[in-house]
């Protein structure tokens, strides 16, 4: 007990650096993934390369994912059954649309040209949020089914009224609008400081590395201390194992080859590229910075009071309010949250995409788009959503081309995949990460104790191995595909 | 200014009257400006304000929909006043502008054809409403059995044309050869669809028996897989299909030129009418089916209560794959019958889909009766039409409009209970 | 001879565990009494019987058939009636229908029944075309009462007879109970009135927080008024 409270006053004094490095030892595998997706962009340069395009395709990938959260936020957090998720998305869309181009005549006439681009997101939000209070002030007393109608109804209006003749001017109906795309995303400074960004975050990875590599083989090294227990941890100890030892020489050698890795694309971008050049990656910087914003403040909301009433009344709606809960107002409060995480990957997506339609963004596509990405990535897990979005979306891509080789129709596919969709409603409710997480607790004790003998902190390097895997596989797998395919046949032609 | 906000944070009964009377301002100013508009209209009011208008009518209607308690139904009467109103300076603003005979002319026109869609709509719209009622499922692949009956209805159509053409008989007689092959058609994708129908409703949907919202994904998966198996099978959105088009006696037994003269103006095309007669047929049918057979009344019992109703010994289960049958059949009819009028194509799915959710709505989702449901389509179908006649482009709104004033006044519908 | 023996049967409701192992037995021709304060599963234990909440553990048996899995429409055709405690007539038909759906197949032919339910209530006539919903709440109750008696039922299942009544209907519907007795009728009755579950009742078993409390003859119960007051919160 007494140690237990003299590392709660130690906290309290902590130094900067240490609280870094809490912060690394705890997060160990969110800081290797973010690594490498930030790191992805810096491995090209001013030339077409396939990676590239890869990265363009997962800025779409993530849009659909964040969309697909707030999609989960409702039915899975709350319970809520929202069939309009696309009128946020097309608000959002569209009030970027009006935000950024100045030649084109918008609702409120030129106020809305006046918010600089960053701002046009927050804009966006700001307008799904009112749509969200809109809805949900007028569906507030709903649940389940009902609540399923009224806010279709409200989505379909919405797109209805945008697809007037009177309105054709602001909305472009079916054949959509363009935009110009923003000055800053087309611009090198924004790209160095970006660069200097994805630094700052590969130094954290490199001290993770200093930190695992010394505490792994503190034996090889000279200064050897006994492996440190949860509870004794002083001052002094701390400020003494951050001494230079050999596992700082491995991480700076770490730090310098994939400065050698990056800085001559670097160079060669700022050097060669005309601006055009430098919109993917900083559009996939944004992107995923603002999924990352997006992720951890869902997380931060889910595991709030807050969340807890949320979830709450998706169990018994009744007996939250037996309990002195304004039921009705954390529903409003939930729709208008996720109106504005829908409106964000809308106007993401109008960022990304540069043209947009009413049937595109307001049309009952999206939601069910959101369901299947949502359902098949599992309700409930923050995770799941964007799972399925990638999982849905690449196969799309890959797939449909891929059946194309061999002169079937690629639609196919996509009828495959809506019977895959059925398929995990009947047998797997929890979707692919919702049963993941049902088994990860025997999954892990068979793969420490039964399989490969891994420990709590070697997953961090695990996870770093496989999503690079996961990547490269992704970005070649025609080839992949190819050869096996070749192989096969090669085995065929063995038996006549 | 804060102790405003004290004394309404303070007192209670204070804060409620502040309500009352923000509603009641927000419908008076909604109202009137609305009225402004019908007046202005003739003066070509700028779009803007039109926008405005609607928006600020909507906002109104839908803050008048927060349900209040009984006694302060004030702001209610109001928006109740205001929609007469409306409608008495709509009329005389119309018949001052255009004279009477030719607004008599063009009202018994829209008349017509506005009640032959409104007999399309409840043909479709009739098994929506049985599946929801019995089992809380909206079934989103309803739009697309509607689509499916029109494509497999044009497909019969041809197929039994192609055989019936070589007898001598009919091959001299288009017009009865055309009218026996449609109603092969009509038969045919009844038939299909019901079988359909059936498979689904046994192989998946039983199996989550009570959890409506799972039995909601799973027809959206259904709606997502037909709309992809149509697009390859009849190719993309792009391509419509009709019975005249690839028809080989390039005619159809109640071809749209086929004209109904009754003098004084009022001309009327046949196949409304025909349209008009059918849908009466059948709704007087199912209202037959449902009050006076057993089967009907034990549908019209689980649609009040499902769970006593198998408390008596009857097999829901059994129950509920009937009716999702036939309503999967009745789609199927009405979207062949429609064929010569909304023609075969994947539009179709999503639009009706959202025509039947509005129905629905209107006559009483919850606990709602089947007439509900018959009154609402004819609600639908005759504003809809009159809309797309005296103001094009607002045909779609309007629907809306109904759709939050009726909740307004009735919170459950026409026949339901609040939901 | 025991037509219903309950066996250690587990009821949840979602999640949460509502009975507790709870086991008892319906004589045949007996009025079997359920007591217990609000809460204490009596109602939960009938719906188990009936398969509308299904128990995870332990039998059901009727007329020598374990039933606790078969759906609920094929525990009610083998002989159950069911009156439920917030009666549950379908508003929307009038009474006659509402009798016709109850109806199966049976010995007696449709007419012969009505003419035995009408013997019971003689006013049912009067009301026969009218909608179920307009009634009052006693005869609301009649009609519940009669949708099971319709069919030749070998066990009723009544949940709350005289909930929501004035005393006056609570006695008509006591009168019948009796009628029903006299016709030697098995049935088990859920009652939180206990004038009411003392005159009717021949055994009795009190339920307590998902358990069974005490159980015996009633007429041992109506001398203890110790165990009256702790577990029914009734002074005699």
């Amino acid at each position: 007990m007494v140690t237990h409270t003299n590392s709660n006053k130690n906290k309290q004094k902590q130094s900067i650096i240490t609280k870094i490095s809490d912060l690394i030892s705890a997060n160990q595998v969110s800081i290797s993934v973010i690594t490498v997706l930030y790191l992805l962009p810096l491995l090209t340069n001013s030339e077409l390369s396939p990676l590239r395009g890869f990265i363009n395709l997962l800025s779409g990938f993530m849009i659909a994912g964040i969309f697909a959260l707030s999609f989960d936020l409702q039915l899975g957090r709350t319970g809520l059954l929202n069939f309009g998720q696309a009128a946020f998305f097309g608000i959002g869309a569209y009030v970027t649309v009006w935000c950024l181009d100045p030649i084109l005549p918008s609702p409120l006439g030129d106020i809305l040209n006046l918010i600089p681009f960053p701002l046009t997101l927050v804009a966006a939000i700001f307008a799904g949020m009112v749509v969200g209070i809109v809805m949900g002030a007028t569906t507030n007393r709903m649940k389940g089914t009902a609540f399923a109608f009224i806010a279709l109804a409200i989505a379909m209006l919405v797109l209805e009224f945008m697809e007037l003749k009177e309105n054709l001017a602001i909305s472009g109906g079916e054949s959509g609008l363009s935009v110009t795309r923003p000055f800053l995303l087309t611009n090198w400074i924004v790209y160095m400081l970006m660069v200097l960004f994805v630094i700052f975050i590969l130094s954290l990875f490199v001290i993770l590395v200093v930190k695992d590599t010394r505490e792994r083989f503190a034996f090889l090294f000279l200064n050897f201390r006994p492996r440190r227990s949860a509870f004794s941890y002083s001052e002094k100890e701390r400020i003494s194992s951050t001494r230079v030892t050999t596992s700082w020489i491995i991480g700076v050698a770490v730090f310098i080859l994939l400065l050698i890795l990056v800085v001559p694309n670097i160079l060669d971008m700022y050097l060669f590229a005309t601006d055009i050049w430098f919109k993917i990656p900083i559009l996939y910087w944004l992107i995923l910075t603002s999924v990352l914003a997006v992720y951890i403040f869902v997380k931060r909301l889910t595991i709030s009071p807050f969340g807890r009433v949320l979830s709450a009344i998706a169990q018994n709606e009744d007996r939250v309010k037996a309990l002195g809960y304004n039921t009705f107002y954390y529903k409003i409060l939930s729709v208008t949250i996720s109106g504005g995480i829908g409106a964000l990957a809308g106007s993401l997506y109008t960022v990304n995409n540069i043209n947009v339609s009413t049937p595109e963004t307001f049309g009952i596509g999206q939601a069910i788009n959101a369901m299947l990405y949502t359902i098949l990535g599992g309700l409930g897990t923050l995770l799941g959503p964007f799972v399925g979005a990638v999982l849905i979306e690449f196969s799309e891509w890959r797939m449909v081309r891929f059946l194309w080789t061999f002169s079937i129709d690629g639609q196919w596919w996509l009828v495959f995949l809506g019977i895959i969709y059925i398929f995990i409603i009947l047998f797997f409710p929890y979707g692919i990460v919702g049963s993941l997480q049902l088994r990860s607790r025997s999954l892990k004790t068979r793969i420490r104790e039964g399989w490969f003998n891994i420990r709590e902190t070697d997953y961090w390097w695990l996870t770093l191995i496989s999503l690079v895997l996961i990547l490269a596989l992704m970005l070649d797998l025609e080839n992949i595909m190819k050869r096996i395919v070749e192989i096969f046949e090669q085995i065929f032609s063995l038996f006549p | 200014m804060i102790s405003l906000i004290r004394s309404i944070n303070s007192n209670e009964d204070y804060k409620k009257r502040l309500i009352l009377f923000l509603k009641i301002f927000i419908a008076l100013i909604s109202g009137i400006i609305t009225i402004l508009w019908i007046i202005l209209d003739k003066a070509e009011l700028p779009n803007q304000i039109f926008k405005m208008i609607v928006g600020v009518w909507i906002m109104g209607l839908a803050l008048l929909s927060i349900p209040t308690p009984r006694k302060e139904k004030l702001p209610q009467i109001f928006s109740l006043v205001e929609i007469i109103v409306i409608s008495c300076l709509w009329l005389f603003v119309e018949v001052e502008s255009k004279g009477v005979e030719i607004f008599m002319q063009n009202g018994s026109l829209t008349l017509v054809n506005g009640l032959a869609f409104s007999m399309l709509l409840f043909l479709m719209t009739s098994g929506f409403f049985l599946i929801f009622g019995l089992a809380d499922i909206i079934n989103f692949a309803h739009g697309a059995f509607f689509m499916l009956g029109g494509f497999m209805g044009y497909e019969v159509y041809l197929l039994s044309e192609s055989f019936l053409i070589t007898i001598p008989f009919l091959g001299n007689d288009p017009v009865l050869l055309s009218f026996i092959c449609f109603i092969f058609g009509l038969i045919g994708a009844t038939i299909i669809l019901g079988l359909i129908g059936i498979g689904i409703e046994v192989t998946t949907i039983r199996r989550l028996f009570r959890k409506p919202i799972s039995q909601i994904l799973l027809t959206v998966g259904f709606l997502y897989i037909i709309l992809q198996l149509t697009e390859i099978i009849w190719g993309p959105a792009i391509f419509t299909y009709n019975y005249v088009s690839g028809s080989q006696t390039g005619i159809f037994w109640l071809p749209r030129s086929a004209i109904l003269d009754l003098g004084g103006g009022m001309r009327f095309e046949i196949y409304r009418i025909f349209l008009i007669l059918f849908g009466l047929v059948i709704a007087i049918g199912m209202f037959l089916v449902l009050s006076r057979t057993r089967i009907g009344l034990i549908i019209t019992a689980g649609i009040e209560d499902p769970e006593m109703v198998n408390a008596l010994g009857i097999d829901t289960k059994r129950v509920f794959t009937l009716v999702f049958a036939t309503g999967a059949a009745m789609a199927g009819l009405a979207g062949a019958v429609a064929v010569p009028q909304v023609n075969a194509s994947l539009d179709v799915a999503g639009n009706y889909l959202i025509y039947a959710f509005i129905i629905v709505v209107i006559g009483g989702a919850h606990f709602g009766r089947f007439a509900g449901t018959f009154w609402a389509s004819i609600i639908v179908g005759l504003s809809h039409t009159f809309c797309q006649f005296f103001y094009p482009g607002l045909e779609s709104i309007i629907l809306f409009l109904i759709l939050l004033a009726i909740l307004t006044f009735k919170p459950g519908g026409l026949t339901g209970e609040p939901m | 001879m025991n037509l219903l023996e309950v066996n250690d049967i587990h009821v949840y409701i979602q999640s949460f565990y509502i009975l507790h192992g709870i086991s008892f037995f319906v004589p045949e021709g007996k009025t079997t009494v359920l007591l217990g304060r609000n809460g204490s599963g009596k109602t939960t234990a009938m719906r188990a019987i009936l398969g509308l909440n299904p128990p995870r553990k332990g039998e059901i048996i009727y007329k020598g058939v374990n039933i606790a899995h078969l759906p609920t429409h094929k525990i009610v055709q083998r002989g159950v009636g069911y009156v439920p405690d917030t009666r549950r007539i379908i508003k929307s038909l009038t009474v006659e229908q509402n009798l016709e759906i109850a109806l199966r197949k049976g010995s007696k032919t449709y007419d012969e029944r009505l003419s035995e339910i009408f013997e019971l209530f003689p006013d049912f006539e009067r009301f026969l075309g009218q909608k179920a919903g307009s009634l009052s709440g006693g005869q609301q109750q009649m009609l519940a009462v009669s949708r099971a008696l319709i069919n030749d039922n070998d066990l009723l299942l009544i949940d709350e007879p005289t909930e929501g009544l004035s005393p006056l209907l609570a006695k008509n519907v006591l009168k019948t109970l009796h009628a029903i007795k006299e016709k030697r009728k098995t049935v088990l009755l859920v009652e939180q009135n206990f004038a009411a579950a003392k005159s009717v009742g021949d055994y009795y078993y009190i339920f307590d927080d998902g358990k069974i409390a005490h159980n015996g003859k009633m007429e041992t119960l109506v001398d203890d008024h110790e165990l009256i007051s702790r577990y029914l919160g009734v002074n005699v």
